[in-house]
């Protein structure tokens, strides 16, 4: 009995000693200031236990760095430096959506949700290229226009710091993509189900340019200088951040210029130069509450760039944007609780055909046609997160007002005076809405996610020549188009064992007005199919159903990540034959609401660290569409394509392969677009990076194109190739 | 003091009131027609003005008669005007309306006329007018006008040899966007008679010329008869520039060739 009271008391004893060793950690919600029950802490190899009701959990006094996961919360990398120590999960409500991040840098483990395109000499339409589901529409070698999962232009979201821009050019020639630099990029936000209805105000996929900020930093300096053989490509780019106290500012400039494209077996495209400037200017401002106070302003000047595959080329495009934005912050993280955006932005673009044969040309001949366009677009977003019935919630209040205007001058090269059209006749495009999102925790391994979105959308052609124009095609009185529009989506994430896996089940409903040129634009010429396109005032919204399974599986050197997805829309919107005037020169079609189409297709990407020098990245994307009432393909489907790309990394260096193919495409459409079939292709690329004078220089030679192939990609407007061989260097010097 | 400021301000509002109402003339028994004067004369001691849109010009023109003696209106019991061109070897007149008094302005009378040539070196225009007055007294004589010359009018022969005028009505000035487009089609029985003609179908064909012969329509409802030689459809201009519309007239006995306005279509 002594025996047995000795070792209970030994035992005793060792218990409080081993507990007295034990660290405490307590888990709270970052914005509520409440525990978190049943959080998982684990250290680099295993579980070390959950939170109590209270939120804590005893620690090994022996381990410091933990990893904390809990459904619904970003995962957390804390290390423990004291005794009792609290963490502050932050809500994933607003980090689960499809986030690609571009250029973020340095990558560590193999993120899917990753684009490591941190190379210096990628423009961003080669960037946004590279993302699986993303593709580009190419006029020539500049301003290619982002297509997401086959939708491009109306369909899709294309915004700049959440700032709403609208293109000048009805011929697209400046897409809102044209307007920042790789440079001064920060990431991108590609939403590409389109379930974050709440932010972007409607379900449609999305691209948000996000900016970096300046940085409070003492001093940055970086200078960039590329050149490209043999399009004498050439590219200076400078940027800086200062800061003093709670200032810090931030300039980012650049200047480029190319002559003539160069395709393979040494074909010179003509009229495919450009020369451009861009300029931003930031300003951030620190209060001492932490919140913070953003202006920035972006200029972006380019002249004289050939567009080959179009009638005309741009003379000038030039943007301005403002955007002053304050967010009051949450004390324990970065992310703002209530954010304010004012901004506003005036687009010019100017395009002439004088440097141009118009006398052999297909369509159009004998004459000169000068085109102007403008935009002016005022806004402001007000953003607010917070929880309502312990759910985390954030809410929108969004409103824009857009002014569009458009016209082309037409000089015969004949004794005949002048002709003029107006293509856009001052239409003022106004939107006020308001989105919702919230998450729910069904249970430990499910988070469910809904967002909302209500829109009252107003578009009013104000030019009396271009109504009465459309009330004499129609027979009908025009006025304004005002609709509300609803969208809604729902997001099931599942988490079948560790945040290693992970499941989602996506559904998106939409509506989506036709916009201001579907509407109202006039005599507009598609180089798709060669038609004159005019609007029509009485189209009904298209509605689209969006359905997506995807998975994420992520490992310490492995990450996979597989979406499939299917995509209904209703009343979709094209043009429709206008045979009442058409003849062999002139050939006229009308948007209608022509039925239904559906798209269905897949994006894959595996992920490899073979070593710790040597790693590889594969990606494969595919889009079926099909429009089932006209029984026919949609225009400008890419065909199965991909990359597989192998990195070496070794001390100061790395040397990457890339190869990129794509197969034939057949999928044509013939009724609503004239299309050709376009080759399959594959071209090999190199890049050679090399860090100098303790890595504050680094250079980089990439060749694209290894083997010269002429080709060109599917979504290529008249057939445009792509660059042939070319050699780049690039040189980046961080001060 | 206070009062008188009060009588004050209470006759100045009376005042500005009285001058307010005085300077209204919405409800003057003779109200005066805004138009282009053309021409001014003394016919037997009565003075007559011509007044019209515009200046005369080949085509369609209203005209409007205003008659006065020793300043005060005259009452007309009836009332004719007829034009004629004076050439060298002959003398006609052209499609007209006899003048009828307003109901808008009771001191003119309006007819129209749609002159088939203008003045110039190949003969000049005159009207002859001829009115009765209420006391029965019977006055004529001729008022002499110039017509320029405009595209708003053609002729166009069938295959019997008739001549048919087809006048452009409507729209005087084009521009852009949708109006209405209306032709008023007379035919030749003679030097004096030109009879409307308001059992014809018309072809229509707008077209852009935008250099070397190609170019495109634009959308258009072809006119129909409306009576008293008016046709009436419309017009959906795409464009401004130089446009031409070519139109056949076709009648139970006549078909005539093809003849072609051209003219310039403005921005709005």
């Amino acid at each position: 009995m002594k025996i047995l009271k000795l070792l209970l008391f030994i035992s005793l004893i060792s218990s409080v000693v081993s507990n007295a060793q034990d660290k405490t950690l307590y888990v709270f919600d970052s914005m509520k200031k409440t525990p978190l029950q049943d959080v998982h802490i684990m250290d680099a190899s295993s579980m070390i236990g959950y939170t109590d009701s209270d939120g804590s959990v005893s620690v090994p006094s022996d381990i410091r760095d933990l990893t904390i996961h809990f459904v619904g919360y970003r995962t957390l990398k804390f290390s423990m430096t004291q005794r009792v120590d609290t963490a502050y999960l932050v809500s994933a409500v607003y980090q689960m959506q499809d986030e690609l991040v571009v250029y973020a840098g340095d990558m560590g483990e193999p993120d899917v949700r990753d684009y490591n395109n941190n190379s210096s000499h990628l423009t961003l339409d080669r960037m946004l290229n590279n993302v699986d589901g993303v593709s580009m529409i190419q006029r020539g070698a500049f301003a290619w226009e982002p297509t997401i999962r086959g939708l491009d232009d109306q369909r899709i979201n294309l915004t700049i710091d959440g700032m709403q821009v609208f293109k000048a050019c009805v011929d697209k020639m400046d897409p809102v993509t044209a307007y920042v630099e790789s440079d001064n990029l920060s990431k991108l936000e590609i939403d590409k189900s389109g379930t974050g209805v709440a932010e972007n105000g409607n379900g449609k996929s999305s691209i948000n340019l996000v900016t970096k900020k300046p940085d409070f930093a003492p001093f940055k300096f970086n200078i960039k200088s590329g050149l490209r053989y043999p399009d004498y490509y050439r590219v200076l780019a400078v940027n800086s951040d200062i800061s003093k106290g709670n200032h810090a500012i931030r300039f980012s400039g650049s200047i480029k210029q190319a002559d003539n494209l160069v395709a393979g077996n040494d074909s010179t495209i003509n009229n495919s130069g450009f020369n451009k400037v861009n300029l931003n200017l930031a300003y951030r401002l620190r209060t001492p509450s932490r919140n913070v106070l953003d202006v920035n302003y972006i200029f972006d000047d380019a002249r004289n760039v050939g567009y080959p595959a179009l009638l005309m080329d741009a003379t000038r495009a030039l943007a301005n944007m403002l955007r002053v934005q304050y967010s009051w912050m949450n004390e324990n993280s970065d992310i703002p609780t209530t954010s304010l955006l004012v901004y506003g932005n005036v687009i010019n673009h100017q395009m002439d055909d004088y440097s141009r044969d118009v006398a052999n040309r297909p369509v159009m001949r004998n004459m000169h046609m000068p085109m102007d366009g403008n935009t002016n677009t005022a806004g402001l977003k007000l953003s607010r997160n917070l929880y309502i019935r312990n759910q985390p919630t954030s809410l929108f209040v969004e409103g824009y007002l857009s002014k569009a205007f458009g016209d082309m001058k037409m000089e015969s090269l004949f004794d005949i005076p002048d002709m003029y059209i107006t293509n856009l006749g001052d239409i003022y495009t106004g939107s006020a809405r308001i989105g919702a999102k919230s998450s729910f925790s069904l249970s430990n391994s499910l988070l469910l996610k809904l967002e909302e979105s209500l829109e009252f959308n107003r578009v009013e052609l104000t030019n009396d020549g271009n109504r009465s124009f459309f009330e004499g095609l129609y027979g009908k009185e025009v006025n304004p188009r005002a609709r509300f529009l609803f969208s809604s989506s729902a997001n099931l994430f599942w988490f079948p064992t560790t945040e290693n896996l992970n499941f989602s089940f996506k559904a998106v409903y939409s509506q989506r007005q036709a916009n201001y040129i579907e509407l109202y634009g006039h005599y507009i010429y598609n180089y798709v199919d060669g038609y004159f396109y005019d609007g029509n005032p009485f189209l009904n919204p298209e509605t689209t159903l969006n359905l997506e399974v995807g998975s994420q599986y992520q490992i310490a050197d492995n990450a996979l990540s597989v979406s499939v997805y299917y995509k209904q829309m209703y009343q979709y919107i094209s043009g429709i034959i206008d045979g009442s005037i058409s003849n062999q020169f002139f050939q006229f079609k009308r948007y209608e609401n022509v039925g239904d189409v559906y798209m269905t297709g897949f994006e894959l990407r595996w992920l490899r660290n073979w070593s710790n020098s040597f790693s590889s990245d594969v990606r494969t994307a595919y889009t079926y569409a099909q429009n089932t009432t006209l029984n026919e393909p949609l225009p400008l489907i890419p065909p199965l394509h991909g990359s597989v790309s192998t990195s070496y990394a070794g001390k100061g260096f790395s040397l990457s392969g890339i190869l990129e193919w794509a197969t034939e495409q057949s999928r044509i459409a013939n009724q609503t677009t004239i299309e050709d079939q376009t080759d399959s292709f594959a071209v090999l690329n190199f890049e050679l990076s090399r860090k100098w004078l303790n890595n504050s220089l680094r250079s980089t030679l990439s060749v694209h194109n290894v083997f010269d192939h002429y080709y060109n990609q599917h979504t290529s407007i008249g057939n445009i190739p792509e660059s042939g061989r070319s050699f780049m260097l690039t040189l980046t010097y961080d001060l | 003091m206070f009062k008188n400021s009060i009588l004050k301000n209470i006759s100045i509002v009376l005042l500005l009131t009285v001058v307010a109402i005085s300077c209204d003339d919405s409800g003057s028994d003779n109200p005066e027609l805004e138009a282009t004067p053309i021409v001014t004369t003394m016919i037997d001691g009565y003075q007559v003005e011509l007044l019209s849109d515009n200046d005369l010009r080949t085509g369609y023109n209203n005209l409007y008669w205003k008659i006065t003696k020793d300043g005060s209106s005259v009452d007309i019991a009836q009332i004719s005007a007829m034009p004629m061109m004076h050439m060298t070897q002959m003398s006609h007149s052209c499609p007209y309306t006899s003048p009828e008094m307003m109901e808008e302005f009771s001191d003119y009378y309006q007819s129209s006329v749609n002159f088939i040539m203008p003045s110039g070196e190949m003969g000049s225009w005159d009207i002859m007018l001829e009115f009765t007055t209420s006391d029965d007294m019977t006055v004529s004589g001729t008022v002499d006008i110039e017509v320029e010359s405009s595209w708003m009018i053609t002729s166009a022969q069938s295959g019997d040899g008739n001549t048919y005028f087809i006048t452009w009505y409507a729209p005087t000035s084009p521009k852009t966007g949708n109006q209405d487009l209306k032709f008023m089609v007379h035919k030749r029985e003679n030097m004096m008679s030109f009879p409307a003609v308001d059992d014809a179908e018309l072809s229509v064909y707008p077209f852009m010329d935008m250099g070397g012969g190609e170019g495109h329509s634009t959308q258009f409802e072809t006119p129909t008869t409306k009576g008293d030689g008016m046709y009436e459809g419309s017009i959906n201009y795409s464009m401004s520039g130089t446009w031409t519309t070519e139109v056949q007239v076709m009648t139970s006995t006549d078909t005539t060739s093809a003849v072609t306005f051209e003219y310039s279509v403005i921005a709005q």
